[in-house]
């Protein structure tokens, strides 16, 4: 667990910072957790799939 | 919802959200993460401590530091700010233990009315099959989206539900 020396702060009312978390960003860091979803969600990706490759959209 | 919560910050994309937990036990830094499921639209919310020397990270880990309900409330915040700039998206949070999607389950109960406003809620159930958020009973998941996105996104999961009973 990680425990960081932060200085105490105003770190009460909620605010959000947007900074460069770049390298963050496009990396899974919980895996098994989204292992977990594909399994749930697998049949609606295929729903979805489904309905994607039949619309009349697919074919153009 | 002005519940107390801790300041985040967030990635350009909003895609991933920082924040530090204060209490007892110290200062721990708190990680948020929305990760495509193999459909544009459709996302995982990964959640857990931050460890730079350990990857991936630790969901498992109870900080037990005193916070959980600001805890929440910051993740509650950080879905709020991903689905405004992805309004189309559908977020799926799952507990890493029972105990975990019961205590997520319970806080979702707490702030039912307020959630309501702008979000659906649809529960996994243990049968395989999905329905609306009902307070009294347990779930496997919860799959969340903006209340915009409720006839759409309910149409599917209904036809799921017919496709489940066919095959079962």
């Amino acid at each position: 667990m990680a425990r960081t020396a932060n200085p105490k702060s105003d770190n009460e009312n909620g605010r959000m910072i947007i900074k460069d978390m770049s390298h963050l960003e496009g990396k899974v860091h919980f895996p098994e957790k989204l292992e977990k979803a594909r399994q749930i969600l697998a049949p609606l990706i295929a729903l979805r799939e489904q309905r994607k490759t039949s619309s009349p959209d697919s074919n153009s | 919802m002005h519940l107390p919560r801790y300041h985040f910050y967030a990635g350009a994309t909003k895609t991933i959200f920082e924040f530090v937990s204060e209490g007892p036990k110290g200062y721990i830094h708190k990680l948020v993460e929305y990760s495509p499921v193999n459909s544009n639209d459709i996302y995982n919310l990964g959640f857990g401590d931050v460890d730079e020397l350990e990857e991936p990270y630790n969901d498992m880990i109870v900080s037990n530091n005193g916070d959980s309900a600001k805890v929440l409330a910051t993740v509650a915040a950080t879905v709020f700010e991903f689905t405004q700039k992805y309004p189309k998206a559908s977020v799926l949070a799952t507990g890493s233990t029972k105990s975990r999607t019961r205590l997520y389950r319970m806080n979702v109960n707490r702030y039912l009315h307020e959630i309501q406003e702008h979000f659906v809620i649809f529960g996994y159930c243990k049968s395989n099959s999905w329905e609306e958020f009902n307070n009294k009973k347990d779930y496997e998941a919860f799959l969340l989206t903006r209340i915009e996105n409720r006839n759409e996104i309910w149409l599917e999961l209904q036809t799921l539900n017919l496709t489940m009973k066919t095959v079962g």
